[in-house]
């Protein structure tokens, strides 16, 4: 089990009303530390609700989900708000940003609950909106926002940066631009990030491709042919 | 999420749809619709219901129209005369008297005569009376449970009041309350304390009048109460009734004239006659006296001879006993003397027969003398014979020796010897014949002696024999003494007797005599009695005489000042209930013309954010509608119909519980003050379309203002998300100062705050309205609660007033100064006088006070409203109670006029007004009323301040350092001196303050209704307006939200960057409210004024923050409401895509 994120025969039900619906069955995958790794899947799928319980968002009904030897599985709500708070990073398809604070604000808004943040200028700088930093999201674009949300979740200096369809909102060279800026993340920060995207692809630039088909996973690959975001054609 | 609806019948399924998913928004609508409608209509129909019951319990007890009274009363025919001018004519009479129930205790009733066509009453409990000497009593005066006991009219009532009634004592029946009394001032009198504390009705035959004091006129009319066309129909009426009035009056004038002149005839006939008689009785009585002077004089004679009668019978008396006594003495000496006789002659027997004894012993012994001697002369024979023998002898042995001697026989010695011993004897011999010779000699003696002894003897025995014979002669002389002896004592004994006798009569006729002596004593007695009662009769007769002729005298002045009858013809305007009732109902209007308007303020607002945010909130789906070719009305039904139905619905519920609750709320708030039917339920439907048409307005206006924006739009851009609101930097921030040190989450509700104006102001509003309204409840209740704290603890600063019978003399101020033992520290005796004070409006029943400036301001504090102490008014001046003089702006300077009962005027300059909470009071010094008015002030009030002391019920010290003592003299202290008070004869009646003070606090405490109802709604209008913001709040920002728990927000750090806003908003609000709220209290104060009293307008420091921690309560009860929703924000929202 010395992976950094391992899942273990999960299962998950969905009841609405008197219709269970089976989103999960026997999903199993394992991710190293350090790796960019993409979860690809088409509508439906899965890949969200893998999602949202690899991002403490949601519960299991079978199965064990770990991450750096936790069982994330086994946590109440209120460790699952902690988990959220100091083990992992969001990014959201449309950002989500705070509309009523600035770029600068909203990073310090995540930095400011966690244990060892970054700081919220410097991270910033780093995703290349110190000039931006002062503006409210509404006066800045998509990408732009997308990678204030970026900055926002390394801030937290999170051990795990999911990323839900960070370019699904965007246009095609800010999703690349984004993507880089993700992959740079990984490679110089040696941070685990981890892409879900319908987006085949996105494939070709992650470390390791989970496909998600019909509620479970299909393949686990390890990419030997690492291609770089400014190759990648969609 | 995208609902697709085919048809309008689908539109409308979705609209119930709509209306179940999203309930608490509906609510939301529902709830503030409904409360303002229930407001607004439930406080607007409260004065029309109060009216229409009023009119209904006048109506139904036959009210008066018009009361007709004259200064001669009118006579009993009089109203049946005037039957045919009016629906109902009927006279009563009514007086004022003093009356206990036995206890001591006095008041003052009106008592009047049962009508039957007017005035009815209505009766609450017990039955109505059936003997003359039966009353039914005014139930604000006497509970339920006085029915069966007996109400007794008072000793203390003059002569001529209680000749107006038949008994002296009525049992009660039952109790009533009189359309006469719709208010509870029960009006003045000018007996005893000059206040009326009640009424009591009895059949006419209670009374023993012969006349009636007033006429009821009644015209079945139905006009509106108070309406102008009623006023006018009553002012037309009128100067046809004075007419009938003054032909009553006159009519009666006449008569009682001829009757009075021709009793006062009589009464001069029977004077005369009177006199005649008298006069005739006083001089037989004088001859009778006389002759019992002379009878007694007489008596007086007999006695006096009587007396010295017996005088000379007890002087004789005296002298026979003194004979007696000497009598007794002589007796006495004879018997001593006879006595002394018989021991002489006992001891001569003695003697007699010692001296034969001695004689019998004389004759032994000279016998034995005789024997001696023959024997003494035989022995001196013998002797003288002997003697010779030896002589013989002698001269033989001489001789013989002789013869020896011679013979030498014998020697001469012996011779010599020889011869010596015969001389001795010759010797002894010689003596012895010597000796005999001797006894020859005596012998011879002793003869002669017994021969003279012999002799002797015989002479005694001649002697003894005459003594003898003397002996025998005494005895008889002695038995001849004591017969004479014991003949003297009968004699004596017999004279005992007769003064006996003589005694035993001598007592009887002293004992006569004294009683003869008593028997005179009362007869003089008698005779002086007879003397005195004469004088009396006498000195009554010219008295009797002299007051007959003053009475004669007046009766005649009396006859020739009768004036001319004045008559008056009182319309309704003339009741006090039915004045004060007019204007309190005015309260309840313009109390409802404030808060609802208020109400429907917040409720279109509440509407307009509401629909607003779920139009925007579906601008999506009314894109695809619109794309999808419904027409603008169709799509906009189904928002109409969902504020349509929550606004119906809420205003049915609203105008229903609003109807029915407010005015019954506010008629128990009345019931204090006011005595009728319970409330009529009014359905008044002009109001309710009123309050439909409102709520419809506010609810469907704003949805199809909200509605038009967005459908004025084409459906492309109805269907891209609506761009969020730009963040925008506030003020706030241009002072980094400040801005540095907020925390995001707080800055993120600053900017949230103004970036939503609309929520903003809505907020600010309803959040404020609801302290408002609390400031307001609450100090209603502090204004009008404390009133009579302050009364009697600031102004009014003595413990207990009495009432005296009669102005207060010098016995009766030491009585009272007797009562320091009973813990009084001062009293002041004072004139109340109920006067009219004359404004230029009106005339306002006031209370004048007279007193001085050292005694007074121990008693009444005068102090303007800021507090400053005012002095005591001086010689023409005077200090009135602030509501008076803001009521008749009168100010400081300014004359004043007040009048009598006897239309005296009395005009003061006011020199200052001093705060003042119940009734209003006029104080001038007692100086100025007499030089004004000429006379003494009649002081029959004492105020009492008793002894600061703690003291408790058993009269020990409180116990030391609990840090409490009570202010002034406690409750019992006060009963003690009350109950000391009241035994004097003097005392009418005693007023404890702090029995006032409470029962005006128990008044007071029905207020607390209307203080809760007030509370209750302002409750409801925070918890709308917060549910319905916050709800907004979070579905508007529920991505946010979302977000922020993703990004590992705690429950309660997610909670509190939510409800931030709230609390600030709801801060905000508290401060707006609270600054409303002094406007809101002082307005509704000015609206809410009652006639006693004047209501100190004030907002205590603790109901701001009453007011204030409720709405924060409030606000927080919401929250924590409002959490729940929070908790279930599902985190994947923060996946899905703007809408």
């Amino acid at each position: 089990m010395g992976s950094f994120v391992s899942f273990q025969n999960v299962h998950k039900v969905y009841k609405t009303g008197e219709v269970e619906i089976q989103a999960l069955h026997d999903v199993n995958f394992e991710i190293e530390k350090g790796e960019f790794c993409v979860i690809v899947g088409a509508s439906g799928a899965g890949k969200t609700t893998i999602l949202n319980i690899l991002g403490g968002m949601d519960t299991l009904t079978g199965g064990n989900v770990f991450l750096d030897g936790q069982e994330v599985s086994s946590y109440n709500k209120k460790e699952l708000t902690a988990y959220r708070r100091f083990d992992v990073g969001f990014v959201f398809q449309f950002y989500n940003l705070v509309q009523n604070l600035t770029a600068l604000e909203n990073v310090e808004l995540a930095a400011q609950i966690c244990k060892e943040p970054l700081d919220a200028a410097t991270v910033l700088k780093q995703v290349g909106l110190e000039e931006r930093a002062n503006n409210f999201p509404a006066q800045l674009s998509g990408g732009e926002q997308q990678r204030v949300a970026i900055a926002r979740a390394l801030a937290k200096n999170p051990k795990l940066l999911l990323c839900d369809e960070p370019t699904g909102a965007l246009d095609y060279n800010t999703g690349k631009a984004v993507l880089k800026l993700l992959q740079a993340t990984c490679r110089d920060m040696g941070k685990t990030v981890i892409v879900i995207t319908h987006n085949q692809a996105l494939t070709a630039m992650a470390d390791r491709i989970i496909t998600v088909k019909s509620g479970t996973v299909v393949s686990t690959v390890k990419n030997e042919h690492i291609v770089d975001v400014s190759e990648i054609e969609w | 999420m995208v609902r697709k609806s085919v048809k309008g019948t689908l539109i409308q399924k979705s609209t119930f749809r709509e209306i179940r998913s999203s309930f608490g928004r509906f609510m939301a609508i529902f709830a503030i619709v409904a409360l303002g409608v229930g407001f607004f209509a439930g406080l607007t129909v409260a004065k029309s219901a109060m009216m229409l019951t009023v009119k209904d319990y006048l109506n139904q007890h036959a009210f008066y129209d018009l009361r007709l009274i004259s200064t001669v009363g009118f006579d009993r025919e009089n109203a049946a005369e005037l039957a045919g001018e009016a629906d109902a004519v009927e006279s009563a009479v009514s007086f004022d008297i003093l009356y206990h129930m036995g206890d001591g205790n006095q008041g003052v009733v009106k008592a009047y005569s049962m009508t039957q066509q007017v005035n009815t009453l209505k009766l609450l409990s017990g039955r109505l009376p059936q003997e003359s000497n039966e009353c039914l009593v005014d139930s604000k005066l006497f509970p339920d449970s006085a029915v069966g006991s007996v109400i007794y009219l008072s000793e203390d009532n003059k002569e001529e009041d209680l000749e107006h009634f038949a008994f002296t004592e009525y049992t009660i029946v039952g109790t009533v309350q009189s359309p006469l009394y719709l208010q509870y001032e029960r009006g003045n009198t000018s007996l005893g304390t000059g206040r009326l504390d009640g009424f009591v009705y009895m059949p006419r035959d209670g009374f023993d009048v012969e006349y009636d004091t007033e006429i009821y006129v009644r015209f079945e009319r139905e006009y509106a109460l108070y309406s102008k066309e009623y006023n006018e129909f009553i002012d037309k009426l009128e100067p046809q009734w004075k007419v009938f009035a003054q032909q009553a009056a006159n009519r009666r004038y006449g008569r009682i004239l001829d009757e009075a002149e021709r009793e006062l005839a009589d009464a001069e006939q029977e004077f005369a006659e009177k006199k005649a008689e008298g006069e005739a009785e006083l001089a037989e009585g004088a001859m009778t006296l006389a002759d019992a002077r002379r009878e007694l004089a007489e008596g007086e004679q007999a006695l006096e001879d009587a007396k010295a009668e017996l005088t000379d019978g007890e002087r004789t008396l005296e002298e026979k006993e003194r004979e007696l006594r000497e009598a007794y003495v002589t007796i006495a000496e004879k018997e001593q003397e006879l006595a002394d006789a018989k021991e002489t002659i006992a001891e001569k027997e003695e003697e007699l027969r010692k001296g034969e004894e001695e004689l019998a012993e004389g004759k032994r012994q000279w016998e034995k003398g005789d024997e001696a001697l023959e024997a003494g002369k035989r022995e001196v024979a013998q002797r003288q014979a002997e003697l010779a023998e030896q002589a013989k002898q002698l001269a033989e042995q001489k001789q013989g020796l002789q013869a020896a001697a011679f013979a030498g026989l014998i020697s001469e010695q012996e011779l010599a010897a020889g011869l010596l011993v015969i001389e001795e004897g010759e010797r002894i011999i010689a003596a012895y014949e010597v000796q005999l010779d001797q006894a020859v000699l005596e012998l011879e003696e002793g003869d002669s002696q017994l021969a003279k002894a012999w002799e002797e003897i015989q002479e005694g025995e001649r002697q003894l024999a005459e003594g003898r014979q003397a002996l025998a002669d005494g005895k008889a002389e002695l038995a001849e003494g004591e017969k004479a002896l014991a003949d003297a004592g009968t004699e004596l004994a017999e004279g005992e007797e007769a003064i006996e006798e003589a005694k035993a009569e001598l007592a009887e006729g002293r004992e006569t005599l004294r009683e003869k002596e008593v028997e005179l004593a009362d007869g003089k007695k008698e005779y002086e009695e007879g003397e005195q009662e004469y004088e009396d009769a006498l000195k009554e007769f010219e008295e009797k005489i002299g007051e007959a002729e003053t009475e004669l005298a007046d009766a005649r002045d009396e006859l020739s000042k009768l004036e001319e009858p004045e008559i008056y013809v009182l319309g309704r305007d003339a009741n006090v209930g039915y004045v004060c009732f007019e204007n309190d109902a005015d309260i309840v209007a313009g109390i409802a013309n404030i808060f609802p308007l208020f109400f429907f303020l917040v409720a279109a607002l509440v509407c307009i954010t509401t629909m607003n945010r779920m139009v925007e909130e579906q601008r999506t789906q009314i894109g695809v509608l619109k794309a999808l070719g419904y027409g603008e009305a169709a799509i906009m039904s189904k928002y109409m119909t969902y504020s349509g139905l929550a606004a119906l619905t809420g205003c049915f519920v609203g105008y229903f519980v609003g109807t029915w609750g407010f005015p019954k709320v506010v008629w128990y708030g009345y019931g204090i003050m006011y005595q009728a039917d319970p409330i009529a339920y009014l359905f008044d439907w002009k109001l309710a379309v009123i309050s439909l048409a409102v709520s419809l307005l506010c609810s469907m206006g704003t949805t199809w203002l909200s509605c038009r924006v967005e459908l004025a739009q084409v459906a492309a851009v109805l269907m891209r998300p609506k761009a969020p609101k730009a963040g925008k930097r506030v003020f706030l921030e241009r002072i980094p100062f400040l801005w540095k040190r907020l925390g995001f989450l707080r800055k993120v509700s600053l900017r949230n705050i103004f970036r939503y104006k609309k929520r903003l102001f809505m907020m600010v509003v309803g959040i404020s309205g609801c302290t408002a309204l609390l400031v307001t409840g609450f100090g209603i209740k502090d204004s009008i609660g404390d009133v009579a704290r302050m009364q009697f603890e600031e102004i009014q600063t003595f413990d207990l007033s009495a009432s005296l019978q009669d102005s207060v003399d010098e016995g009766m101020l030491e009585t009272l100064r007797g009562l320091e033992e009973a813990g009084v520290d001062s009293f002041t005796c004072v004139m109340e006088k109920n006067m009219d004070f004359v404004g230029e409006t009106a005339v306002e029943s006031v209370i004048l006070i007279t007193g001085t400036a050292e005694e007074m301001p121990n008693f009444v504090n005068f102090h303007t409203e800021n507090g400053d102490l005012i002095p005591y008014p001086e010689l023409g001046e005077a200090v009135i109670s602030d509501k008076l003089a803001r009521e008749y702006h009168v100010r400081a300077g300014e004359q004043i006029t007040l009048r009598d009962e006897d239309m005296r005027t009395f005009s003061v300059t006011v020199a200052a007004v001093y705060e003042n909470y119940i009734y209003d009071y006029v104080h001038v010094s007692e100086e100025t009323w007499r030089e004004q008015m000429g006379e003494e002030p009649e002081k029959k009030t004492v105020y009492f301040k008793l002894s600061e002391e703690p003291f408790d019920i058993e009269g020990e010290a409180l116990a030391e350092g609990d840090g409490f003592a009570l202010k002034g003299a406690s409750a019992a202290a006060a009963h003690v001196v009350s109950a000391a008070l009241m035994q004097m004869e003097e005392v009418v009646n005693v007023t404890v303050n702090q029995d006032t003070m409470k029962r005006i606090g128990n008044m007071m405490a029905s207020l607390d209704i209307i203080v809760a109802v007030v509370i209750l709604c302002a409750a409801g209008l925070a918890f709308i307006v917060l549910y319905n913001l916050t709800n907004i709040n979070i579905t508007e920002r529920i991505r946010e939200i979302a977000t922020i728990k993703v990004l590992g927000f705690y429950k309660k750090e997610t909670a509190s960057y939510v409800f931030r806003e709230n609390l600030l908003l709801t801060g905000m609000g508290t401060a707006a409210g609270l600054l409303l709220g002094i406007f809101l209290h002082r307005f509704v104060m000015s609206e809410i004024q009652v006639d006693l009293m004047n209501f100190d307008v004030y907002v205590k420091p603790i109901s701001y923050c009453y007011s204030a921690v409720l709405t924060i309560i409030f606000a927080w009860f919401v929250d924590k409401v409002m959490e729940g929703k929070l908790e279930r924000i599902s985190m994947t929202e923060s996946l899905k895509s703007v809408d």
